[in-house]
């Protein structure tokens, strides 16, 4: 079985992979289900968050672990500025709020680069060696990465259909206004469901920055995927993010793996451009 | 629609060029030209409720048909600058026909993405395009002479028809239906407006600008690649044309012509033109949506011009 | 022929039936009344004869032609037109910018001969002027002729609405609660109005709350509830019907119980 390694490894990317782009993407779609927005700046916050974790864990010095801890709650402290600040004051207006988000987009990135400059950081491998599965090698960080991804989007869709507060944002998501005839808080929804998001994508960044260069454009690869993703998941449905993150993960792990990446994006932005074209509502639209 | 202002404009550009001594300066005048040409023709789309985040990619389609008919069998430019502005009215149709028919979310991400298509593509196609390295020796227009003031002029030329065109299809009926179309489309189509053809329309339009100004770039600066029509030139537009103000056709003008300089003067470049343009447009949406057009609404009155009427973003 | 003839038409959303097997039929020149209580699925018969929803069954014919499903512009320009529920103006133009908008989809002009601005679709251009301008003055409201729409008060926005929809002579027009929210005033002059434009010979039909307006004003009244059909006939007959009764007293009741 001499190919085996070789499909183990590409079947490792592709779970590797799905699972970064879910954890952004569900970020994305939380809010899109919400407030019926793109936000753009959503890979941005990933990037910061793997800046973040830069700093706290090799220029500070601090165990990884703590680093990822600070870096997902400072994360999410951001997220609450942000709906306070920005999103709720432009709340209901689609086109002003996906053009602000771009807006900070540019901004943030330009200021993390100017302080930091553009030379790739890189955060040394927290967990060595490898593994030997069904006679592949797979290496203990994609493991995690595997691990923690799914163990998290578990707990997500735990949290979404099994808590009060989750059972509040899909009542919000499906019909604001008998949501709010309920006595849910709009406000403290909205704030909660930008928690979420951006811990989600803090949590990637913590799961993927040993693996991956960290510079200030890297937030473009999840924010670019996440839209292919939440468009063919359907936009709003929980579920739909996760099969759409995984046929997209897997996309581009065997086109990337059988070609080059270009040929992967271009692959993944046809599919894109195609299901807005045939089926705009996505492959499992409206199920949370 | 109002002459007077157009006249104003025309003396201007005709005076202008001339008293630009240094050609450093005269590139920034070319350059705020095309851009100009940019904004306004992005603003068409907005009128009728769209956003698009492809107008690059228009503009790399018209730039490289130009540049490849040239180069590859010597089409003169004169030639070439329309046809690479037909070949973004032929694409922005056939992406526009099923396209246009979804709502404004879905068209920023199909744009979005076309952008990026276009991009990875150009990339790709060693071959046609040159690949990353892009394309060199484009030829000039041959019956310009030589030198910046020559071009500036030409572009000159070619803003002042760009702004007379679109301002003419603004005061027209098609202009009105169109933001019938953007305010109430609904009831637009329940009068019989066929919404949908006037979108495409509208696209086609609004591309063909983006293509001539890609082709026009291209005879200018003499050589192209792919990472001069990202999504972030798309975006920059959409910046020039916000902050200056989609509430009036003027409003892109002042947008282009406030950032192109103001990114000159203070030597922006890279990531602190990110941050003055991304601050920008954020404060824009937050607190000035109709953008700096609006701020100048008494005097925009004193001179004649009606900014009242599309208040609305 | 019938102006206006709907045969089992049906529209469902998920479960539930909005509009259940209806058979309308409406002779031309007749201003017709369709009542009914809150919900009973009014507002969605005339979105489906306008092609804003498809039906799931049934058939719809206007002037004897298959109207079922098609798209809305070309049912407009089959000559037949609408106003909305909420009022649908375009708010930043100004009345007369409104009604010959209204004219724009059915008396067309190639969009680039607009730019050129020759001599045909500038004469095409005073004259539907003219005619926007003598139908603001049939309606009463020539001399707000410049005043944007937005800041018309409610009963004159709602006779600008009924300009729009009149703007291009529709054969037949359909009215959605015109009245509501009016005052004693205005509703003594969009009555009037009405009577002016169905005595014009344009075929109606109402959707309308208010019991005293379609008494005056309709020829004859369908009743809906839940989507069917419940009754037919003169107001007369309509209103002495028992089910007609029961309907609107359960919907009374409901309401009182509710508070």
């Amino acid at each position: 079985m001499d190919a085996f390694p070789y499909y183990m490894q590409v079947f490792t990317n592709g779970v590797v992979l799905s699972c970064f782009y879910v954890l952004v993407a569900l970020g994305l779609n939380l809010i899109m289900g919400i407030m019926h927005i793109i936000n753009f700046a959503q890979g941005t916050v990933y990037m910061l968050s793997a800046m973040l974790l830069y700093i706290l864990g090799v220029e500070v010095g601090l165990n990884y672990f703590l680093a990822g801890a600070l870096s997902i709650g400072a994360t999410a402290l951001l997220g609450i500025l942000m709906e306070r600040f920005f999103f709720r004051r432009l709340l209901g207006q689609f086109l002003p709020s996906l053009v602000m988000s771009l807006g900070l987009l540019l901004a943030i990135e330009g200021a993390v680069w100017l302080r930091f400059g553009i030379i790739s950081k890189a955060i040394p491998s927290v967990f060595r060696g490898t593994v030997n599965v069904l006679g592949a090698l797979v290496s203990y960080e994609r493991l995690v990465v595997i691990g923690g991804g799914l163990l998290l989007i578990g707990g997500l869709f735990l949290f979404i259909r099994h808590t009060k507060a989750g059972k509040a944002i899909r009542a919000v998501e499906q019909d604001r206004e008998a949501a709010i005839l309920q006595g849910i808080e709009i406000t403290g929804i909205c704030r909660l469901v930008f928690i979420v998001s951006f811990a989600l994508s803090a949590a990637a960044a913590f799961l993927v920055s040993p693996m991956l260069v960290i510079d200030p454009n890297i937030g473009h690869t999840p924010l670019l995927k996440g839209l292919v993703i939440i468009v063919l998941g359907g936009m709003g449905s929980v579920t739909g993010t996760l099969v759409g993150g995984f046929i997209i993960g897997f996309i581009e792990s065997i086109t990337g793996t059988l070609f080059d990446p270009t040929i992967a994006s271009i692959v993944s932005f046809v599919i894109l451009m195609g299901i807005l074209l045939v089926r705009p509502s996505g492959l499992l639209p409206y199920r949370m | 629609m109002k002459a007077r202002p157009f006249l104003i404009i025309t003396i201007l550009l005709v005076g202008f060029p001339v008293l630009i001594r240094d050609p450093y300066w005269l590139h920034v005048y070319i350059m705020t030209c095309l851009n100009i040409c940019l904004a306004v023709s992005l603003r068409v789309l907005w009128n009728v409720g769209l956003l698009s985040c492809g107008h690059a990619a228009f503009m790399g389609l018209g730039a490289y048909t130009s540049a490849i008919l040239a180069r590859e069998m010597g089409l003169s430019p004169w030639l070439g600058i329309p046809a690479g502005g037909g070949l973004a009215v032929l694409v922005a149709i056939g992406l526009g026909y099923p396209a246009l028919r979804l709502t404004g979310i879905y068209f920023v991400l199909v744009t979005f993405a076309f952008n990026e298509v276009f991009f990875l593509v150009a990339t790709r196609l060693r071959e046609f395009t040159g690949g990353p390295s892009g394309l060199l020796g484009i030829p000039r227009p041959s019956a310009l002479p030589p030198g910046k003031l020559a071009y500036a002029y030409f572009v000159s030329a070619l803003l002042i028809s760009t702004l007379v065109v679109l301002s003419r299809f603004e005061h027209s009926r098609v202009g009105k239906i169109w933001l019938a179309i953007r305010d109430m489309e609904l009831r637009s189509r329940c009068v019989g407006i066929q919404t949908t053809h006037y979108k495409l329309f509208a696209f086609g339009v609004s591309s063909f600008f983006a293509g001539v100004v890609g082709a026009v770039y291209a005879h200018y600066i003499g050589f192209i690649s792919p990472s001069d029509f990202t999504i972030w030139q798309s975006i920059y537009v959409q910046i020039y044309m916000i902050v200056g103000g989609v509430a009036a056709f003027f409003g892109p003008v002042l947008g282009s012509i406030i950032l192109t300089v103001l990114t000159e003067f203070i030597r922006a470049v890279g990531p602190l033109q990110s941050v003055v343009y991304g601050t920008l447009l954020a404060a824009a949406m937050l607190f000035l949506p109709g953008g700096l057009i609006s701020l100048t609404g008494h005097f925009s009155r004193a001179l004649g011009r009606r900014v009242e009427r599309h208040k609305n973003l | 022929m019938e102006m206006l003839q709907t045969t089992g038409l049906t529209r469902h959303f998920g479960g539930l039936a909005a509009v259940s097997n209806l058979d309308l039929s409406v002779p031309p020149g007749e201003l017709f009344g369709l009542i009914g209580p809150n919900g009973a699925g009014k507002t969605t018969v005339f979105n489906l004869i306008f092609g804003v929803l498809q039906p799931t069954h049934g058939c719809i014919r206007f002037r004897q032609t298959d109207i079922t499903g098609a798209p809305s512009y070309a049912i407009a320009r089959r000559g037949l037109a609408r106003t909305f529920q909420i009022t649908s103006l375009f708010q930043s133009f100004s009345v007369l910018e409104n009604v010959l908008l209204g004219t724009y989809g059915i008396f067309r002009i190639n969009p680039l001969a607009a730019l050129f601005n020759t001599r045909r679709p500038r004469a095409i251009e005073l004259e539907q002027r003219e005619r926007a301008l003598n139908l603001l003055n049939f309606l009463g409201i020539e001399r707000l002729r410049d005043e944007v729409a937005r800041n018309l008060p409610l009963g004159h926005q709602r006779i600008l609405e009924m300009a729009v929809a009149l703007a291009a002579a529709p054969k037949m027009i359909l009215l959605d609660e015109p009245f509501a929210g009016l005052s004693a005033e205005e509703i003594k002059e969009m009555i009037a109005k009405i009577r002016k434009i169905h005595e014009e010979g344009t075929t109606i039909m109402l959707v309308e709350h208010n019991m005293r307006v379609v008494m005056d004003l309709c020829d004859r009244i369908a009743v809906l509830n839940f989507g069917r059909k419940i009754a037919e006939g003169t107001f007369f007959q309509v209103s002495r019907d028992p089910e007609v009764i029961k309907a609107y007293l359960g919907a009374k009741r409901y309401a009182t119980e509710r508070s």
